[in-house]
């Protein structure tokens, strides 16, 4: 057990170097950092000085050295655009995004995982059917289209909700949350549905398909042919087993939602980290594409690992293998 | 107590109607165990799940009784046949790598299975659940118990799954291929349990199974199947012995009861019994009808 996961604490460590080395390769050698830096007045004698006095003349092994470490210490660099420090840029936006995402994903788990089951265990069932063919068009159609949909129906058409930004939030501590507001909520809801609705059908038919090899197993029809209550049957023999290789989509499509909010707050002006990445490639703003790598990469990591020991929880069979 | 009569099971499909098992008869008394033999494809699983109700669909019975004592198998609706599964008829799998479930520890299984046909405490069923293991012969039981399924050998598991079968107190276990996926010693130690536990706790066994030794070795009475019909039907030693059809043959010096004075050779048994020279080639043979032939 231990051992399981120290492993995969190594092994993550080595993902991030990689992406650590893709964001300083980004950083150092897409267009000069200097000319960034300075304006066309700028003598040639103090661009090389300024270059001298940033280390930018070092090797390569020590510059990426230096990177690395001033990442480690949270020193993250300047934005170029703005001149702030690129770690507050991101911690501030950081929040928003992670609202949104938990919430898409909660939606897409509270809808598709019994939506899931209940299509597996009537497969002819007419709502079946009309479930498959509704969450087929929602799965063929952009996001981008549904967000814009929505905000026609919902916004335009019937006034109901906000169609862009995040409304009231409450700062707890620099963490600027919509939670605790009525107003944050109704903010929250739109963009929520659209970023979720992609991962709501992958889960949905994900579940199906694994939920029905599950029924058709043998220890199912021995717990059938025990007489074991079918709600036991199904929620706790057969859906534990389906949910072993669901949750790793699942998680790894909860890296996604962070990753390519990208769209959805762009078509809400939602202020979180996708946007910001946005703005950065508009502006060329380098640091901050570079630490925006760095973070969602960091997600990833932490969002396999939490997969994993929700493997070991889950499955005992993984325990045994891993402790001998 | 298990009446079969003149069972008859369909499978629609595109291309017509399949009937998968016609005019079947059978009984069991308590206590017996009955073998059903014949070659895959037979209909002898077929005639397991529709004695228990769990037919693949589209399959069904289209004709025919079933009567477990008074209760007439056909006329339950889902909800009384589901209580009656575990509780008075239940059913062994032939791969016990498969046929429990993994997420589960046995203790967790067992108790299961007994709280969902009667209402006794966690701690009772436990107890039970115990004394059953050690009955059927899993030392260290009460450790043990808190095990997963994948920490028993395969021999284990199978009496973990016969176990799990036996602690509602069924009168019908209808076993499926038990042994099949066992390693030969382990086999027989199986084998001789389901004999035990016919003998001592009165329960009828049907055991399906394409093997002839088996047969030969624990079954009082056998039906043997062909194409979903019965072929030949009566006490196993009997029908072991005198065979009406050449299918079922069982040479001289292979299973139990066939001895060397076995009566006069005649027809295709006379063929058979001359390929029976090397010992070691008849084991292999007998092991499967199919590959007998």
């Amino acid at each position: 057990m231990a051992y399981f996961i120290l492993k995969r604490l190594v092994q993550s460590v080595f993902v991030m170097l990689a992406v650590a080395f893709l964001a300083f390769s980004l950083f150092r050698f897409v267009g000069d950092p200097i000319s960034q830096m300075t304006g066309v007045e700028t003598s040639v004698q103090d661009q090389d000085r300024l270059r001298e006095e940033l280390g930018l003349n070092d090797p390569f092994v020590v510059q990426f050295y230096r990177f690395t470490t001033d990442m480690l210490r949270g020193d993250f660099g300047f934005s170029y655009r703005t001149r702030q420090p690129v770690g507050d840029m991101i911690a501030s936006r950081i929040p928003a995004t992670l609202e949104l995402g938990i919430v898409a994903l909660l939606i897409s788990l509270i809808v598709g995982i019994p939506s899931g089951v209940y299509t597996a265990l009537r497969p002819r069932g007419i709502a079946t059917q009309a479930i498959l063919m509704t969450t087929l068009v929602g799965v063929s159609i952009p996001t981008f289209v549904i967000g814009i949909a929505l905000i026609f129906l919902f916004g335009v058409q019937l006034g109901w909700l906000p169609t862009f930004g995040r409304g009231g939030t409450v700062d707890l501590g620099g963490w600027t949350t919509s939670f605790l507001t009525v107003d944050g909520w109704r903010a929250l809801i739109l963009p929520a549905i659209t970023l979720g609705v992609y991962q709501l059908t992958l889960t949905m038919r994900l579940v199906r398909a694994e939920m029905m090899e599950v029924m058709r197993s043998d220890y199912i029809r021995f717990a059938t042919a025990r007489g074991i209550p079918y709600r036991s049957l199904h929620y706790r023999h057969a859906l534990a087993n389906t949910m072993v290789p669901v949750i790793t989509i699942i998680g790894l499509q909860f890296g996604g939602v962070i990753a390519f909010s990208i769209v959805t707050e762009s078509v809400f002006q939602w202020p979180g980290m996708g946007l910001l990445f946005l703005e950065s490639i508009r502006f060329v703003d380098i640091p901050v594409m570079g630490v925006y790598l760095v973070v969602i990469a960091f997600f990833f990591v932490l969002v396999n690992m939490a997969v994993d020991l929700l493997y070991l929880a889950i499955d005992p069979r993984l325990r045994v293998k891993e402790a001998a | 107590m298990l009446t079969v009569e003149n069972l008859t099971v369909q499978f629609p499909g595109r291309h017509g109607t399949f009937t998968a098992v016609e005019d079947v008869s059978l009984s069991i008394a308590p206590g017996e165990i009955h073998g059903l033999v014949g070659e895959s494809g037979a209909g002898k699983s077929t005639i397991g799940a529709a004695i228990i109700g769990l037919l693949q669909p589209p399959g069904f019975v289209a004709g025919g009784t079933l009567h477990l004592g008074d209760t007439d198998l056909r006329s339950l609706t889902p909800t009384q046949a589901h209580a009656m599964r575990g509780a008075r008829i239940s059913m062994i799998f032939q791969d016990p790598q498969t046929s429990l479930n993994p997420l589960m520890t046995i203790d967790d299984q067992l108790i299961e299975t007994i709280q969902a046909h009667e209402n006794v405490s966690s701690s009772e069923a436990r107890t039970r659940a115990v004394d059953l293991l050690e009955e059927i012969g899993i030392e260290n039981a009460a450790k043990r118990i808190k095990a997963y399924p994948h920490q028993f050998s395969g021999g284990m598991r199978q009496r973990v799954v016969i176990a799990l079968a036996l602690c509602t107190n069924p009168e019908l276990i209808i076993a499926d291929e038990p042994t099949t996926a066992l390693d030969v010693a382990v086999q027989s130690q199986v084998l001789d349990l389901i004999r035990r536990l016919a003998q001592t706790r009165d329960i009828g066994f049907l055991l399906i199974t394409h093997d002839i030794g088996v047969i030969a070795q624990i079954t009082d009475n056998v039906t043997v199947l062909r194409g979903g019909k019965v072929m030949e039907t009566g006490p196993t030693d009997k029908v072991l012995k005198a065979p009406e059809h050449p299918l079922h043959a069982i040479p001289d010096g292979c299973g139990a009861p066939a001895g060397p004075q076995a009566g006069p050779l005649s027809g295709p048994r006379q063929r058979q019994a001359r390929h029976c020279r090397p010992r070691r080639e008849i084991r292999r043979r007998c092991r499967g009808l199919a590959a007998w032939r």
